[in-house]
């Protein structure tokens, strides 16, 4: 069937240079120029057909596409075309698709996820704040600064609020400039919510709107925009927020719970962190993200047993986060070094 | 006239420390007759008069930079550029993208500047509508842009070009003056520059603040500049390009500014510092510190109680610069020490309404409403013999007058450490210092810091007494107004005898 096909393509190249070679080109009546367009039409027809039936399956996908195609470019080009197309049929026929050996794979034990390893790296603060010394000329520090913009704002805050003692004015006010602007937009937000508070609303979008809250005041203290009496003020508020949510008749999740732990926990209330915490894990909330939240509790209680038990567990979890060196430290089969660990355990 | 004081952004129309000081100086001299020229954005941000005219104002004129103009009713005709003029406009350029410390960048400035005018070569139509204009952007677009879009540069380029015109329209109604004085580099010394330009008179510059350091700090947190690099070409720690030619712009003013002017006068050392680093010639530069009348304070001294009003006061304007939300933070924690401690900020809140409004919400936020009061503006011989402290928690100041008018009404200052403040509370070295620090510095935007500053000084009567003494002896001492008079006076009679 594919040498009839062949027979038919070429045949129909040769019939297209015949009529090119004929008489009829030189023709000057109209039955003759008609009559030349219409035999090369039916040549490009059969042509097209005929090579569309030797192309590979993995061309046919759209076939009156291709077909089209290969119609018009035969149609439009006068033996070229067809010579073109026989070419293209040609090289297509023999070329085989090459013989893949895939790796048979390997089920490997997934991470999982925990927004916390979205943290930044630890060395790219060092890297910045070594350009940021007083014995750095003001311009490098300047430009250091702006690259901040480019650091997610908990790692940046801190050194911009360091920033705010620079020697150079320009450096101090574009770093108090900085601050400034992210509070003023979380400002924002809060009036905003607040306002919306002052109105008659459902139990649901009530509940919704004091979670908000919470979570727009929690966020002041996470970003470190806040320190010292205004710190515990802005955590009343935020505690008094997912409270007030909380008590609401409204159906909660784990991470209202989970929030409401670490309010609790940077408040000094460790008990009740504690129970939010528990509560946040019963309703389903990643175990990655809580355990060392309670392991850090049971290390405040100074229950190492506990912590062990917690760190085996979020082992078996693979952790990928950035409490995994911690986790390697209090296993012992831990692949980390045990001076990071170490060191990753400085702040507790 | 004797006197032509350029004035951008200040008196008459805005109150404020400068404003204060212009409207001081101009009483100050009642025998020179003063002019003004007021350099404004646009007619609908300013409001009437703030201040009542000195009657030694003898000419008062103002320019709009940024007024927006009618529509045109037909669309504008092609308008032919002088080649020649364009040929020093691009000779121009390139000294300031390559060397602006060129001696011919000055005079080039100036005298294209003067050809700006609607009959000369430089008019405004041929910067708009000529074709040599067209071509000349988009010569320096492929040259100098690293910002991808076009349309911004040819946008960016005509608006910082446009106020050009307008300053050179009000030199060209400017009656001559014998002396000019410009209170700021940027459009208020182009437009001195120009009037030198044009007629040679002694150039007397007075920086309060630094105007190249507040645009350049405004610049780099401006959220209207462009940056149209993608992600692939953007550098975080690179400036970008529309950012940083606004910057050079300002820069640029500032450098030739200096260069025309003929004394250069700052505050304080540090702020001299910073105009010989923008390029101010050393042998023009010296220091005249603001002062104050401190004996119209001084009977405020006796109504005082003996021991200090838990009041921390904020006098100024309630706009951003003077992070009011600093202190009202502050206040957070002062009245958690001292419960019947009061904070009052007195000063206008029409100048940036929403920033009134944010820090009323700031207030009601942290549950203060019965602590801070706002009290618009206030007549301070009423107002000093009620309070403890003068709070300035401003992120950027030059010399303050508030703080002196405390002292000399006996009130200790709380103070961040910005322009002179730290000179102004611990004395400069040597006898200065010696008479002990009249209140107390804390960093910028650190409301624990400023509150245990006020609560140390408020719980102590004999430290508050010890620094309300030395408040009183250093404004005698070194900040009295005649002081500041008797420097400007030799600074005009100079100009003035030079002519004579």
């Amino acid at each position: 069937m594919r040498l009839v096909d062949w027979g038919v393509v070429v045949v129909g190249v040769v019939l297209d240079a015949a009529i090119l070679v004929s008489p009829l080109p030189l023709s000057t009546t109209t039955e003759a120029f008609v009559g030349m367009w219409a035999l090369h039409a039916v040549c490009c027809a059969v042509l097209a057909s005929s090579t569309l039936r030797l192309l590979p399956a993995r061309y046919l996908q759209r076939p009156v596409w291709t077909w089209l195609m290969m119609f018009d470019f035969a149609f439009i080009a006068p033996v070229l075309g067809p010579i073109g197309i026989l070419l293209v049929a040609r090289a297509t026929a023999h070329r085989q698709p090459e013989q893949l050996v895939y790796a048979k794979p390997q089920a490997l034990g997934l991470p999982v996820y925990d927004v916390r390893t979205q943290d930044p790296q630890r060395a790219g603060q060092g890297a910045i704040r070594s350009r940021l010394g007083a014995s750095v000329p003001a311009g490098i520090r300047m430009q250091s600064l702006l690259t901040l913009q480019a650091v997610p704002s908990r790692v940046a805050n801190p050194i911009r609020e360091e920033l705010l003692g620079d020697a150079a004015d320009d450096v101090r006010l574009v770093a108090f400039g900085m601050l400034d602007a992210e509070e003023k937009q979380l400002s924002k937000h809060i009036h905003r919510e607040q306002m919306n508070l002052q109105m008659d609303l459902s139990v649901r979008t009530r509940f919704d709107c004091l979670v908000h809250l919470a979570e727009l005041h929690w966020e002041l203290i996470y970003s470190g925009l806040v320190q010292g009496e205004l710190r515990k003020h802005i955590l009343g508020e935020a505690r008094g927020y997912i409270d007030a949510a909380l008590a609401l008749d409204a159906e909660h999740e784990s991470g209202h719970l989970f929030l409401k732990g670490k309010i609790l926990l940077a408040q000094g209330e460790d008990e009740q962190a504690e129970r939010a915490f528990i509560e946040a894990l019963k309703l389903g909330h990643s175990e990655v993200s809580v355990i060392p939240f309670l392991a850090e509790l049971a290390f405040r209680r100074r229950e190492f047993g506990q912590v062990k038990a917690y760190m085996q567990h979020l082992f078996a979890h693979h952790a990928a986060s950035r409490v995994m060196p911690i986790v390697a430290f209090w296993n012992a089969s831990g692949s980390t070094h045990p001076i990071h660990s170490q060191r990753a355990l400085n702040h507790l | 006239m004797d006197v032509l004081l350029l004035l951008e952004g200040t008196f008459p129309f805005v109150a404020g420390g400068v404003s204060s000081w212009v409207n001081q100086i101009i009483r100050g001299n009642p025998n020179i007759r003063f002019g003004a020229i007021f350099i404004g954005a646009r007619r609908e941000d300013y409001g009437p008069l703030r201040y009542a005219l000195p009657d030694n104002l003898v000419h008062l004129d103002v320019v709009y930079l940024w007024e927006a103009k009618p529509p045109a009713r037909s669309r504008p005709a092609p308008v032919r550029a002088d080649a020649n003029a364009m040929s020093k406009v691009r000779e121009l350029h390139e000294m300031l993208h390559q060397d602006i410390q060129q001696p011919d960048c000055l005079r080039l400035f100036g005298s294209l500047l003067d050809e700006a005018h609607p009959d000369g070569k430089l008019k405004q139509e041929a910067f708009l509508h000529s074709e040599a204009a067209w071509e000349q952007i988009k010569a320096g677009y492929r040259r100098y842009s690293t910002d991808p879009s076009f349309v911004d540069y040819f946008w960016t380029i005509r608006t910082i070009h446009a106020p050009m015109w307008p300053l050179r329209e009000v030199a060209q109604r400017c009656p001559t003056a014998r002396i000019y004085h410009s209170v700021s580099t940027g459009y208020a010394g182009t437009l001195a520059l120009l009037l030198k330009h044009r007629n040679p008179r002694p150039f007397i510059l007075s920086e309060h603040g630094i105007y190249v350091k507040e645009r350049k700090i405004d610049l780099y947190q401006a959220n209207w500049l462009k940056d149209n690099r993608s992600v692939f070409e953007r550098d975080p720690s690179q400036v970008s390009y529309f950012r940083l030619l606004w910057i050079r712009f300002f820069e640029h003013l500032g450098y030739l500014t200096y260069q025309a002017a003929d004394h250069i006068v700052a505050l304080y050392e540090a702020n001299r510092q910073r105009q010989l680093a923008d390029g101010a010639p050393p042998e023009r530069t010296r220091n005249i510190p603001n002062g104050i009348d401190v004996a119209y304070f001084a009977p405020i001294r006796q109504l005082r109680p003996a021991s200090p009003p838990p009041v921390l006061c904020l006098i100024g304007r309630v706009v951003p610069i003077k992070d009011i939300k600093t202190f009202i933070r502050s206040m957070r924690t002062v009245v958690t020490h001292l419960p019947q401690a009061q904070a009052w900020i007195a000063g206008p809140e029409d100048e940036d309404p929403d920033y009134a409004q944010e820090c009323r919400d700031l207030v009601r936020r942290l549950g203060l409403e019965e602590h801070v009061k706002f009290l618009g503006f206030q007549k301070l011989a009423a107002l000093l013999p009620k309070i403890g402290l003068v709070v300035l928690s401003s992120i950027s100041e030059a010399l303050p007058l508030v703080v002196l008018e405390g002292y000399a009404a006996g009130v200790p200052a709380v103070t961040t450490d910005v322009g002179s403040c730290r000179q102004l509370v611990d004395g400069l070295p040597g006898e200065d210092a010696a008479i002990g620090p009249s209140g107390r510095v804390v960093r910028i935007a650190d409301p624990e810091a400023l509150a245990e500053a006020a609560l140390e000084l408020l719980t102590d009567p004999q430290a508050w007494q010890q620094a309300s003494v030395a408040a009183i002896k250093r404004v005698e001492t070194y900040y009295q107004q005649q002081q500041m008079f008797d420097s400007y006076h030799e600074l005009y009679a100079q100009g003035l005898a030079w002519q004579a």
